[in-house]
């Protein structure tokens, strides 16, 4: 019977952590920059909502690799 | 005394030609093994074998194991216990073993038997002050009960020191350092009288730590992302002759040997290898007093309470550590995994009277099946803790009368999808995706404190029927165009008054909302204009265009930046910008005539006019 191994290896966590919050928070920015500077109807819902998309997925996976990272195997 | 018993054909064509019983009370835990060697003189293959002893001890007993052959062969083949104990004289209890290797007409076979028994040495005199030596009392019988003719036994008893008050003698009994044999004793018929009758009694010194948990609850929680986390929850008693007098910590810290008397000063605790983030905890705080020292095979921790244990005192205390994955959880042919932990406690030498064990098993795990040497029940309920939806499954196991012996395992099986290990990722994602919702909703929205004006209420229904309706809000919406572009006028005008020398910053502060505000209320007509007959949306939205290029020229001016992302700059205007911002001005007061004037048009001239430019 094999050892079971985390599905990625706990050495990755920080890594993984600092890459995709900053991603997610960059996406974030640019999403509400884009508020500010453009005008709502110049602007198309796809793109609020494709950053948006983009923007939760990386944000919503660096706080979890955060939370492994720390000690918090969730 | 009758001896009623069962005789079931072929056990007594069995006979035990020698045995050899040793009792070793070093520890508090008595632990007993006999080695029988046996010989079926019958003419049938005998299939069982019947291992017996006083039923007060059976009742005592915490573990009980027997092993047919060489007992210092590796793995010897251990013997499954026959449930349904037979029924045999009243005050012995026996058990009934399936030999491995059925004994054959004939031939012989050893077989061992091991068992562990808690709390039967009782400690004489009940009480001590501090820095007596502690005297307990093992009571036991000096020939073997079994069901077999036995030829020759003899009965080791071994002792943790040399210093014995009192023992019961039966000829031949010899007492020679630690060590009290009695015998070798003659034929002994099964279940003779004088087997059942003839009582042992030793009463010795002992400093062995008599530590008993009242209650221990081990908690282990498994995550697949790397971690399996163990606490254990302990309530420790020392069981041995209880304190009485004073306690002098002078008198303890001086004296030449820890542990003189019966004084519990640390606990000693093994964990596996790959053990970390130990940590050791009471109801006060952290409890510093303990020592790590990790090794290839184990981690030793040392843990010492924040006050020795004397006779009868008690400590409560957690006592946690992580474990990596990949040691505690193995996956197993057809896609499940396994949990194997140690079973009993890590602190050694503990007897456990009530043990509670709970294991947490990743959100969305199903068939679990839990298996340990030790008998137990369980029941499942649900924990909810870091990133569940709907809880995970717990297991909560209880056991009974337990000492830590080696290699036991409580493993734990169960199944698990890698979609369930994603639903926490998941829940987090959907939780920022709620949110950016919440935001982009409010970002879009048309709210404002002051109530929409009028221009912005959507008309409805064909052209036909709300015909009239349609002018007479068209000329509303003329109407309030024209009050918006005298607004603008009025900000225009203020912008004539501008002197040489104002501040850039002033200047843009006073156009720039007021004409945001009027291109915002502009675009507010749009619905309006839309719904009346005869105005094209892409007129208006030619008109709307350019109003928001020369909004954008507008401010531009002023500091020769490019609108989005400038700053604002502190210059003061220019008599040069000044005639630029007066042409501008009258451009825009141009544009705007003009402006409405198209729209008039479009609003009453007809579904077809068309705009030129």
């Amino acid at each position: 019977m094999a050892e079971l191994h985390s599905p990625i290896s706990p050495s990755l966590y920080p890594f993984l952590t600092i890459m995709l919050t900053t991603g997610g928070l960059a996406t974030t920015a640019l999403l509400y920059v884009s508020d500010v500077v453009q005008s709502k109807h110049q602007r198309p819902l796809v793109q609020d909502v494709s950053l948006a998309a983009v923007s939760s997925v990386l944000l919503g996976f660096g706080v979890f690799f955060l939370l492994l990272w720390c000690g918090v195997y969730v | 005394m009758t001896a009623i018993f069962l005789i079931v054909k072929g056990e007594q064509e069995v006979i035990i030609t020698s045995a050899t019983q040793e009792i070793n009370l070093n520890t508090q835990a008595v632990i007993t093994s006999v080695q029988y060697s046996l010989l079926n003189e019958g003419s049938q293959t005998v299939n069982h074998f019947i291992a017996c002893s006083d039923i007060k001890h059976a009742q005592q007993r915490a573990f009980f194991e027997g092993v047919q052959g060489d007992a210092e062969a590796d793995d010897p083949p251990e013997m499954k216990v026959v449930p349904g104990t037979p029924a045999y004289p009243a005050g012995v209890s026996c058990d009934k073993f399936t030999l491995t290797e059925p004994l054959k007409s004939g031939k012989r076979t050893t077989v061992e038997t091991y068992a562990v028994y808690t709390k039967l040495t009782h400690p004489r005199p009940a009480e001590i002050e501090q820095g007596e030596t502690q005297r307990v009392v093992y009571e036991g019988h000096h020939y073997l009960l079994s069901p077999y003719f036995i030829k020759s036994q003899t009965t080791k008893v071994k002792l943790p020191s040399s210093q014995v008050d009192a023992y019961t003698k039966e000829k031949p009994t010899q007492l020679s350092g630690n060590t009290l044999t009695y015998g070798p004793y003659g034929d002994h018929k099964p279940f003779s009288l004088l087997a059942q009758q003839s009582r042992m009694r030793v009463h010795y010194e002992t400093n062995a730590p008599f530590l008993e948990a009242l209650t221990l609850t081990r908690d282990i929680e498994v995550s697949h992302w790397g971690n399996v986390y163990v606490e254990e929850r302990y309530k420790l008693q020392h069981t041995g002759a209880r304190h009485k007098g004073t306690w002098s910590r002078l008198d303890y810290m001086t004296k030449a040997v820890m542990g003189v008397g019966n004084v519990i000063p640390e606990f000693k605790a093994v964990l596996p290898a790959g053990a970390h983030s130990i940590y050791y905890r009471d109801a006060i705080g952290n409890v510093s007093t303990s020592r790590t020292s990790p090794s290839l095979a184990s981690v030793e921790v040392n843990l010492r309470p924040r006050y020795p244990l004397l006779g009868g005192w008690k400590v409560d205390f957690i006592f946690g550590w992580s474990l990596p994955l990949h040691q505690a959880v193995r996956k197993t042919k057809g896609g499940g995994y396994e949990l194997a932990v140690q079973f009993s406690p890590s602190i050694t030498g503990v007897v456990v009277q009530d043990m509670d064990i709970q294991v947490a098993l990743p959100e969305g795990a199903t068939h679990l099946r839990p298996s340990a040497p030790h008998p137990f029940t369980n029941t499942t309920s649900k924990r909810f803790s870091y990133l569940d939806l709907f809880g995970r499954p717990l297991l909560n196991l209880h056991a009974k009368n337990l000492v830590a012996v080696a290699d036991d395992e409580l493993t734990v099986s169960y199944r698990l999808s890698s979609f369930n290990l994603l639903l926490e990722p998941g829940l987090l994602i959907g939780a920022f995706a709620i949110a950016f919702g919440i935001a982009i909703a409010f970002s879009r929205s048309e709210l404002s404190l002051g109530g929409s004006s009028k221009g912005s209420r959507r008309l409805s229904g064909s052209g036909r029927e709300s015909e009239a309706g349609n002018v007479q809000s068209a000329e509303e919406v003329v109407g309030s165009l024209t009050k918006q572009i005298a607004e603008r006028d009025k900000v225009l005008g203020s912008l004539d008054n501008v002197q040489m020398g104002t501040s850039k910053d002033d200047v843009r502060r006073i156009v720039e909302p007021l004409l945001k505000d009027i291109l915002r209320k502009l675009r507010q007509l749009g619905p309006a204009l839309e719904a009346t007959t005869g105005f094209r949306k892409a007129a208006y939205q030619q008109v709307l265009d350019r109003e928001a290029s020369l909004h954008k020229a507008a401010l531009q001016r002023f500091d020769g930046r490019s609108y989005t992302g400038a700053s604002y700059t502190h210059s003061k205007v220019t008599e040069a910008q000044l005639d630029l911002l007066d042409t501008k001005v009258n451009d825009l007061r141009a544009e705007m005539t003009m402006n409405l004037n198209i729209i008039k048009q479009g609003v009453s001239g007809g579904r077809t006019s068309a705009i030129s430019q």
